[in-house]
């Protein structure tokens, strides 16, 4: 599978919570783009089963921009 | 029949959770991939129809129900981070649609128990009993993905969150369960998976 972007995760972001793509960068705090919980869940979730990827909640634990979050996605 | 005030409490919490219960489902049916879509959607469903059933129970009633802020369902993430991934999801759900059972049981066992009220949950029971068997179906299913050892560790974790924040409740609340049998509203765990028993009797 070739390696996640940071388009096709912006991409899929877009498809989730009301932001454009040209606001997005890899300084964006993901929590600052869910207005709460359950779109954060839906947000990351979705993520993962789009690029076929688990994350563990250690793992999230330590991600907090969207930057990190594309390295995340891609490391495995 | 009418209802007391802390019945109509009551009542509207449980229009309240079958309300978080929908919303929380309603972003699962947008993130679910596979075959798992239709129950997931058909959940989410049900939990909506939960609510409305909880709205028309009160309504009948002669009442209008309270509007509540905080479900169990939102303490309950507090209490243990956001589930990561979908396999967590399912775990937190499988937990919390067992003590919804449990529960709504308990309320089953109060003597000369209002019948619109009896109604309305023996309705909403046939869902929920759906609800806890196809999610343990796909845990099962998750544990060929994340592991049986991570998915029983996952349960187990939520389990005992789910225990101390409804004991947390029901200390809270005291007046207003007042009227609730107080044993036997803890669901047994239906994931015993070969690593979890394993483990168990190493630590005896
Ligand atoms: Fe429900
Ligand atoms: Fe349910």
């Amino acid at each position: 599978m070739p390696a996640v972007t940071f388009e096709q995760v912006a991409e899929h972001i877009r498809a989730t919570v009301p932001v454009r793509v040209a606001e997005l960068t890899p300084e964006t705090t993901i929590r600052d783009l869910a207005l709460d919980s359950m779109l954060l869940v839906e947000m990351v979730v979705d993520l993962q089963e789009e690029f076929d990827v688990m994350l563990s909640q250690a793992e999230l634990s330590r991600i907090n921009t969207l930057g990190e979050l594309v390295e995340a996605l891609r490391s495995q | 029949m009418t209802l007391s005030e802390n019945d109509l409490w009551l009542l509207s919490f449980y229009r309240s959770s079958e309300i978080s219960a929908a919303l929380f489902f309603g972003h699962v049916s947008r993130f679910i991939r596979g075959p798992l879509q239709k129950d997931v959607t058909h959940h989410f469903s049900d939990e909506a129809n939960h609510s409305r059933l909880w709205t028309d129970c009160i309504t009948e009633l002669g009442h209008r129900p309270i509007k509540l802020h905080r479900a169990y369902q939102d303490k309950y993430l507090d209490a243990v981070g956001l589930p990561a991934n979908v396999m967590e999801v399912m775990a937190a759900t499988n937990v919390l649609e067992k003590r919804v059972i449990g529960h709504y049981r308990q309320h089953l066992r109060i003597p000369n128990l209002n019948p619109v009220v009896k109604a309305t949950i023996e309705k909403i029971m046939l869902d929920e009993r759906w609800h806890v068997q196809y999610v343990r179906d796909e845990l099962q299913r998750l544990a060929g993905k994340y592991g049986e050892e991570e998915v029983a560790r996952t349960v187990q974790r939520y389990t005992e969150a789910d225990r101390a924040i409804y004991a947390e409740g029901l200390a809270e609340y005291a007046e207003r369960f007042a009227l609730l049998p107080t044993d036997g509203a803890d669901e047994p765990a239906d994931i015993e998976f070969s690593a979890l028993a394993a483990g168990k009797q190493e630590s005896h």
